[in-house]
């Protein structure tokens, strides 16, 4: 696999939240704004790739690795929570609203599937550049898909895209044109649920024409 | 190997202390840093209500919270009480302050802190609770779908009116 196909698989292919359908917990929870959104994804990319590359540089050295095998998924929490802690200390001292913004969640990244499996699945396994660009593809799918679903949450459910602390867009003139109002249940869960749902349900259909495309042109070709 | 057990509970036992060191010293980096950007946050609501650079001002803490004391610079007597208190709501504490005046009218509060069910509790934010006056609760609305949020703020209002007479008359000197 080249560093290109083992960036862009994360994004795309073998996208964590729209593929994997991994870390769902946060990824309903926090999207209720793009600024909670793009937080949550700068806290991800720090841990994912930081945990995958000492995994990686743990495991590559062969006499540690036979030591550490045993023991390797206390290693793996161990190293992660650390990550988790210093990202929560640094986000309370220097973003101290997005922290408040985010709360628990980010604790709980800690326990995020993303990041334990691909410390397991790939960065074990693999030579910690490898390993950063895995953890650095599968962080940015990740971000990229809360974002797309923060975007959708944000806008039908308040009619605002808050980027960042005061960088807001207002488009609640699309509401006034078509006479309604903003729909406040895509803030609350069910509108997680439902955003997501409708999100994957496109997904599911773009790939199923795309099969029955490539399947119509083998037929041709026979 | 012998002992390849106890020598992998070691490795485990050595990241733990590295992570332990790393941790203990990025807390002493940032710990002088999150309490001043929390008292920054807290003065920064209070601003809602009074221009605080007029008064001499001092905290007491308490157990469930602390009170900012806003004292007259030259008479050193106290003009207005801000608690900043919290109560359990329904995802989380809920936070607020509460301005009082001298005089116990109610000068304004506002949530620093909630957790609640976006859309429902969340309503808590800037809604009107008609506390007007310290000592009375009598005229407290709740709003309605949101009980256990509601109850937050009137647990909060009722830790102001229990003891706001008593700060006023000279019992913080004792805190």
């Amino acid at each position: 696999m080249t560093n290109k196909e083992n960036f862009l698989k994360g994004i795309f292919k073998e996208n964590p939240l729209f593929v994997a359908l991994l870390g769902m917990c946060p990824s309903l929870a926090v999207t209720t704004s793009v600024e909670n959104a793009i937080g949550m994804t700068i806290a991800v990319i720090f841990v994912l790739v930081l945990s995958n590359f000492i995994i990686s540089l743990i495991m590559s050295n062969s006499k540690l690795a036979e030591l550490v095998k045993p023991v390797r998924i206390p290693v793996y929490i161990v190293v992660i929570a650390t990550l988790v802690t210093l990202v929560e200390m640094l986000m309370h001292a220097y973003l101290i609203s997005l922290y408040k913004s985010l709360g628990i969640f980010i604790p709980l990244i800690v326990v995020n599937c993303i990041i334990l499996g691909r410390a397991e699945a790939f960065a074990a396994d693999n030579k910690p550049k490898d390993a950063v660009i895995d953890g650095m593809g599968m962080a940015l799918g990740f971000g990229f898909a809360i974002i797309i679903v923060s975007v959708f949450r944000e806008f039908l459910g308040t009619g605002l895209l808050t980027v960042w602390k005061s960088i807001q867009l207002d488009l609640n003139f699309i509401f006034d044109f078509l006479n309604i109002s903003p729909i406040g249940m895509f803030t609350a869960p069910a509108g997680a649920f439902i955003t997501l749902g409708f999100i994957l349900a496109v997904l599911a259909a773009a790939q199923t024409k795309k099969q029955a495309n490539k399947a119509k042109g083998v037929k041709s070709n026979v | 190997m012998k002992n390849k057990g106890l020598i992998s509970g070691l490795v485990l036992l050595s990241l733990g202390l590295i992570c332990g060191v790393l941790l203990a010293f990025v807390n002493e980096l940032t710990v002088d840093r999150i309490a001043a950007e929390e008292l920054r946050l807290k003065f920064a609501a209070i601003k809602e209500f009074y221009d605080i650079d007029d008064f001499a001002r001092e905290e007491v803490l308490l157990d469930e919270g602390s009170i900012f004391v806003l004292k007259n610079k030259n008479t050193s007597e106290i003009e207005h009480l801000v608690y900043s208190l919290s109560a359990k709501g329904y995802g989380d504490d809920v936070e607020m302050l509460v301005a009082v005046n001298r005089d116990l009218t109610v000068e304004g509060y506002t949530v620093t802190y909630q957790n609640e069910s976006p859309g429902i509790g969340t309503k808590i934010v800037d809604n009107d609770f008609n506390y007007n006056e310290a000592d009375d609760l009598s005229d407290f609305d709740s709003i309605s779908g949101a009980t256990v949020s509601s109850s937050a703020v009137r647990n909060i209002f009722e830790q102001v009116k229990n003891r706001v007479e008593d700060d006023f008359g000279g019992d913080l000197d004792d805190e």
